[in-house]
C-alpha cells in the first residue's frame, strides 16, 4: 500500500470510528477496535473535525483542510514579511 | 509562516514594545502546539528559533525576558492539553471495551527511521530506506514483535548499533553524503544572503535564531534522508535567511555589504 493510500485509510477508519463511538483516533475498520497512531494525528483530527461539521468524506475532508492550512501559511507568512520590512525599514 | 513574525518581534524586543512582544510570544507558542500536533515536530525548528532569540537578545531586563518566556509556554499550553485530553479519553474508552488494550508509542519512532536512513547511500548488506525493509530486519530478528512498539524501537537499535560497529566507513560515508546534499540545500536557497558581510546582515540574536533552528531542521534530513519530504523546513529557514539577510544589506549598498567572489582586488 502507498504510503499516501495508508494516510488516507488511516483518515477514513478515524471518521467512521468517530461517527460510531464519538472519540477521536479510533481505528473502527478491522474486526476489533483499535487506537491509531502516527505523525499525522493532527490531520486525522480536523479532518474528522470538517467531516462531521460539514459532512465531506474523508478525502475531500482532508484535502480542506491541507489547503486552508496552505493558505493561512502563505497569507501569514507574507504579512508578518511585510512587517517585518517595515520594522526594519 | 511564524519566522517572519518573530522577526519583527526581535524590533520589539530592543524598543521595548511589550504588549506586541508579548501577545506575539503568545501566539507563536499557541501556533508552535498547533503545527507540533498536525505533525509530529514541526514545530520544533520554530520553538529553537525563539528560544534562541528570547535568550540571544539585549533585555533592559532579566525579569522581562522570563515573563516573555512564560507567555511563551502559556500560549502552548492551551492545545497541548486539549489535544493530550483527546488520546486520555480515547484510551480510558479502549480500555473499557477491551481491558488488554495496551495504548500506541505516543512518539515518533526514532530508531525504526535512523535503523532506515542507513539505507540512503547504496550498500553491499541490503539496507534500504523503506519502512517494508525495516519491517522485514525486525521480523527476521525477532519473528511476531509487534510494529511500532516499544519493543521494536529496542530491535531496531540494536540493528543500528550493529551495523554502524561493523561498517564505520559506510556509516561515516552515509552522514557526509547526506550532509553534504544538506548543506547544498542551504547553498541553494539562502543564496546571497549568505555572502552578506557579519557587520552589515541581521543582527546577531537573529543570525543565532537561524543558525539553531537551521541545525534542527537539518538533523531531520540527517537521521531520516535528505529528500524533499523532510527538508521543507530548511528550505523555508534558509530562503527566509536569504530574504532577510538581503532586504538589510541591500539599503546600506550593495559592493560595501556583499563579500563578492572573485572579485577583482585593485
Amino acid at each position: 500500500m502507498e504510503i499516501m493510500e495508508f494516510r488516507q485509510r488511516m483518515i477514513d477508519c478515524a471518521i467512521k470510528g468517530y461517527d460510531a463511538q464519538g472519540f477521536h483516533f479510533i481505528d473502527s475498520c478491522a474486526e476489533k477496535l483499535s487506537a491509531l497512531g502516527g505523525d499525522d494525528m493532527g490531520i486525522v483530527y480536523f479532518a474528522t473535525l470538517i467531516h462531521s461539521n460539514f459532512g465531506m468524506d474523508a478525502l475531500a475532508s482532508a484535502q480542506t483542510f491541507i489547503y486552508s492550512l496552505l493558505a493561512i501559511a502563505l497569507l501569514t507568512g507574507w504579512l508578518g514579511t511585510l512587517i517585518a520590512f517595515r520594522e526594519a525599514a | 509562516m511564524v519566522i517572519p513574525w518573530l522577526v519583527a518581534l526581535h524590533r520589539s524586543i530592543s524598543t521595548y514594545r511589550n504588549q506586541y512582544l508579548f501577545a506575539g510570544l503568545f501566539l507563536v507558542g499557541f501556533l508552535f502546539a498547533i503545527t507540533d500536533f498536525v505533525r509530529a515536530y514541526a514545530g520544533v525548528p520554530v520553538l529553537f528559533f525563539v528560544v534562541t532569540l528570547l535568550l540571544s537578545s539585549k533585555w533592559p531586563r532579566h525579569r522581562i525576558r522570563a515573563i516573555a518566556v512564560v507567555f511563551l509556554i502559556a500560549g502552548a499550553a492551551g492545545p497541548m492539553v486539549y489535544f493530550g485530553s483527546l488520546f486520555q479519553d480515547r484510551d480510558a474508552f479502549l480500555i473499557q471495551q477491551d481491558p488488554g488494550y495496551t495504548p500506541p508509542l505516543k512518539r515518533h519512532l526514532f530508531w525504526h527511521t535512523a535503523y532506515m536512513g542507513l539505507g540512503y547511500t547504496t550498500n553491499d548488506f541490503g539496507v534500504e530506506w523503506s519502512d517494508g525493509h525495516a519491517f522485514n530486519a525486525l521480523e527476521a530478528r525477532a519473528p511476531g514483535t509487534p510494529h511500532l512498539s516499544v519493543e521494536s524501537e529496542r530491535i531496531h537499535k540494536q540493528l543500528f548499533f550493529e551495523t554502524i560497529i561493523a561498517h564505520p566507513v559506510f556509516a561515516i560515508m552515509n552522514y557526509a553524503a547526506k550532509a553534504g546534499v544538506l548543506a547544498f540545500m542551504v547553498i541553494l536557497f539562502a543564496n546571497a544572503g549568505l555572502l552578506v558581510r557579519e557587520n552589515r546582515g541581521l543582527d546577531p540574536p537573529l543570525r543565532f535564531a537561524f543558525l539553531s533552528a537551521t541545525a534542527i531542521a537539518s538533523s531531520y534530513g540527517i537521521l531520516a534522508i535528505p529528500s524533499i519530504n523532510y527538508t521543507t523546513q530548511l528550505v523555508a529557514i534558509a530562503a527566509l535567511y536569504g530574504i532577510f539577510s538581503i532586504a538589510v544589506a541591500i539599503p546600506q549598498g550593495f559592493k560595501s555589504s556583499f563579500l563578492i567572489p572573485f572579485q577583482r582586488r585593485d
